[in-house]
């Protein structure tokens, strides 16, 4: 009789220790959060398309977007911050990302970027579309200027006795071919496709610094700038490093205290291995530029040397 | 009143075994009534398992209950089973004289301690330090139920605590010398490997 009840005893407090695991101080029932800060991270070259692993070559941006949305869709998430290391890439991919920017932006929570070592040209495209940009004194930013690379291997192909000939249906259907030189039409052509680019990062910079055109223009010329010079022009509005950048984003998100992260884009080892990845190989791209031609057309919003 | 029977002797079971193992594994190892081995080995795999995926789900972690419990259910009893006929190999070699059925019907029931775990966690949480809590809480645990499969051993085999301790490390040797065999095979395979990812296409 006592072995019963005392096996008895133990079951019941096993059974309340069961209740108590599955409903007993849940996270999942409501409990008033004070907000999260989403974390975005931007590294490296910004390319349009799906992103690197090491099985798939392909790398972009779309991760990016989706990430964006999601940040705009979690409604725990309060305000955003961008943390941005990239030296730019190509215009259209960076104007992608920031239309984003701007429709998260539009649904009232704030958009803080935070430059790392470099956030230049295309990486500085996305930054003038948040509300606040921070960055470190020796950070490079800047270069705000749009080109398309072209490259002439006549000599070579005629070196190694390599003659190339087209059919084409039209005179400009080969433009940007590096197997001949540019004709000086063609040259107009893309200087024009050129200046457009640039009137369109002009006119982002212009709307998300508040700054007259002319006055960016002046700026925008190409050069890249340290963090304090472009503080002082007016390209950046605070001094910090990513930490000061998450307590502006709260700041402004009016959370109190220390506020929560939640990074957004953490991959599972398989991912890593078979998905779409935010790292991608610089090597790699500009070593396809050579094989794929259609990246030798990209307009690039990226400085030259780097 | 035969339901009422068995639950008094399965009860009276689970005491002996928690607080007088000696005796019960005699008695279970004799008996071999691998059917009540089975039902206690359910209950208590159950119970730490509910206990450990709720407590998943609770904490907002996405965890596919049903298909996780089943999975495991049918892992923890491969490796019951194994254990016996691993324990059961160690103590024929070592001279024992007992049967597998009895073996295998007493470690069933060496799975008993499990119970407390769950408990044992809730009780960490209302504790300073409660990860350290828990975890010693596993430690003992497993000190408890190796000292059961200890007695398991010695009882159905009647072998000297010695040799009953010889056969209980007998698969962990084993697996031991597993892994350490396939480690190196696989690191001698891998050491010729760098010529091959050398090249890039």
């Amino acid at each position: 009789m006592k072995k019963k009840s005392i096996v008895i005893v133990i079951c019941c407090f096993v059974l309340i220790a069961l209740l108590t695991m599955a409903f007993g101080n849940s996270s999942k029932s409501s409990k008033k959060s004070a907000g999260k800060i989403g974390v975005i991270y931007v590294d490296g070259l910004i390319i349009g398309g799906r992103a690197q692993s090491v099985l798939n070559d392909y790398n972009g941006t779309d991760s990016i977007m989706k990430q964006l949305r999601a940040a705009k869709d979690d409604d725990t998430i309060k305000a955003v911050v961008i943390r941005i290391n990239s030296p730019g890439g190509s215009a259209p991919a960076s104007q992608e990302v920031a239309e984003e920017v701007k429709k998260l932006r539009s649904t009232g929570k704030p958009v803080i970027s935070s430059m790392g070592d470099v956030a230049a040209s295309g990486g500085y495209w996305l930054a003038a579309v948040t509300d606040k940009i921070y960055a470190n004194p020796a950070t490079l930013t800047g270069s705000i200027g749009v080109y398309m690379p072209y490259a002439n291997w006549q000599e070579l192909y005629k070196k190694i006795g390599i003659s190339n000939e087209k059919i084409k249906s039209g005179p400009h259907k080969d433009i940007l071919s590096p197997e001949r030189s540019m004709t000086n039409e063609e040259r107009a052509i893309i200087q024009v496709m050129v200046d457009d680019m640039y009137e369109q990062f002009v006119q982002v910079v212009a709307e998300g610094r508040k700054m007259d055109i002319k006055q960016v223009k002046q700026l925008a010329d190409g050069r890249i700038y340290t963090g304090n010079q472009a503080k002082a022009l007016g390209l950046v509005d605070e001094l910090g490093n990513f930490y000061d950048a998450v307590d502006g984003a709260a700041q402004m998100a009016g959370i109190v205290g220390k506020p929560e992260i939640k990074e957004f884009g953490q991959g599972s080892p398989f991912s890593m291995l078979f998905g779409p990845s935010e790292k991608i190989d610089i090597q790699q791209v500009f070593e396809k530029k050579i094989i794929n031609k259609f990246m030798l057309t990209l307009p690039m919003v990226i400085p030259e040397q780097w | 009143m035969v339901g009422e029977r068995l639950m008094n002797v399965f009860l009276e079971m689970i005491f002996d075994v928690l607080f007088h193992p000696r005796q019960a594994m005699n008695v279970i190892s004799s008996s071999a009534n691998v059917g009540h081995s089975l039902i206690i080995f359910l209950i208590s795999e159950s119970i730490l398992l509910w206990g450990i995926l709720l407590g998943a789900d609770n904490k907002g972690l996405f965890v596919p209950i049903p298909l996780i419990f089943v999975i495991q259910l049918f892992i923890s009893f491969v490796l019951w089973y194994l254990f016996s006929a691993v324990f059961h190999l160690g103590a024929e070699l070592l001279g024992g004289k007992g049967t597998a059925s009895g073996l295998f019907s007493a470690v069933g029931f060496a799975y008993v301690p499990r119970i407390f775990l769950v408990p044992l966690w809730v009780l960490a949480a209302f504790v300073p330090n409660s990860s350290v809590v828990a975890m010693l809480s596993v430690f003992i645990v497993i000190v408890w139920t190796l000292w059961l499969f200890f007695e398991a051993i010695r009882q159905s085999h009647q072998l000297s605590s010695v040799r009953s301790f010889c056969v209980l490390i007998f698969p962990f040797v084993i697996a031991m010398l597993f892994f350490t065999l396939v480690a190196a095979i696989i690191s001698m395979i891998f050491s010729k490997l760098p010529f091959w990812f050398g090249q890039s296409l």
